[in-house]
């Protein structure tokens, strides 16, 4: 899994923290049979967690995503 | 030898938040009957021995399995191992794709080292969202119903769709890509004012780039046999098309070789003056 230098993990922290606070983030399921709400994703990114990675790494697909159809 | 019309699906129920998985296979069950026989293992049956059982029995060239996985497990409906690093054996000479978390770090190369044709899976968590009621539990038993939760799992059965369709390999894996692909345009372009669709977009992604493919070009001889495969036949030698082989047995990619013979090129003009 990639590591993010300390400002690249900062800005999608923040990224994904504003979308909570807008109500725009949702549980999501894994196949390896789990289950996050929001509020566990936040708690998971703020205490550095493995799972933590795996949602800044989505969050920062999703900004190529965005920019690649900006 | 492996039956070319005989295909195994298995499709967990049981297992913890199994049931999307298990309804969206059975969309993928429909259409392959049609053009396979095919064997569905599901619920219960979604388990180590009855799995054996039927790959010794009915010995399918193409097996599809949906359930849980870590990097080097596969489980079934009871979360028990199916397979595993260690005794995935069975799966030899057959064409098998894994929508489960992460077996491609591996599994799936295990499983081509025993001698499967072609694997496909994922090196990540496979993710998805799904709409819920008030109590927490998924609002459609059938994912296919479900405004979120269909994104995900009609992009993960397009592999499949497109090997009864008689794809190759690699195209097959491809078209499952584009499937992502489509989808996220569909959330970026149609629904940008759903709440959710930056979410959508996000896992889309995540799982997307997560497929991995893995096959068996380098052991085929026979011509026929490669390019039937989906492979290209280079110098008498069958490779993947993705990237060419070296006489070493290293894969290197066309798009590496390139800069560095350019480089090579320029240091030797260099040298020459």
């Amino acid at each position: 899994m990639e590591t993010f230098d300390p400002k690249m993990k900062e800005l999608l922290t923040k990224r994904i923290e504003q979308r909570y606070k807008e109500g725009r983030t949702t549980g999501i399921y894994t196949l390896d049979g789990r289950y996050y709400t929001p509020e566990e994703q936040i708690e998971e990114i703020k205490t550095g967690s493995p799972v933590a990675d795996e949602l800044l790494f989505a969050e920062k697909k999703l900004m190529e995503e965005l920019k690649r159809r900006m | 030898m492996p039956s070319e019309s005989n295909m195994i699906i298995v499709r967990p129920k049981n297992c913890h938040y199994c049931i999307h998985g298990y309804n969206a296979l059975n969309h993928i069950l429909q259409h392959a009957q049609s053009k396979f026989n095919v064997r569905d293992l599901s619920g219960t049956n979604a388990n180590q021995t009855p799995i054996y059982d039927a790959l010794d029995e009915f010995d399918p060239k193409y097996f599809y399995g949906f359930g849980h996985g870590l990097s080097c497990k596969y489980t079934g409906d009871s979360e028990e191992e199916i397979f595993s690093c260690y005794n995935c054996d069975k799966l030899s000479e057959r064409v098998v794709y894994l929508l489960s978390c992460l077996t491609a770090i591996g599994l799936g190369p295990e499983i081509i080292k025993k001698g499967a044709l072609a694997y496909a899976g994922f090196n990540i968590s496979w993710t998805w969202i799904a709409d819920e009621d008030n109590d927490g539990n998924f609002k459609y038993q059938d994912p296919y119903n479900d405004p979120y939760a269909l994104c995900f799992y009609e992009s993960a059965n397009e592999l499949w769709k497109a090997i009864i369709d008689g794809k190759t390999f690699h195209d097959a894996v491809q078209q499952s890509r584009d499937k992502y692909d489509e989808w996220i345009d569909y959330w970026f372009y149609d629904k940008p004012q759903d709440p959710y669709s930056q979410e959508c977009i996000k896992w889309l992604a995540h799982d997307r780039d997560g497929l991995i493919s893995l096959d068996a070009c380098g052991s085929i001889n026979d011509e026929q046999q490669c390019i039937d495969y989906g492979c290209e036949w280079v110098n008498d030698r069958c490779m993947s098309r993705e990237t060419q082989q070296t006489d070493n047995g290293i894969d290197i990619n066309p798009m590496i070789i390139l800069p560095i013979a350019m480089i090579g090129g320029l240091a030797y003009l260099a040298f020459k003056k």
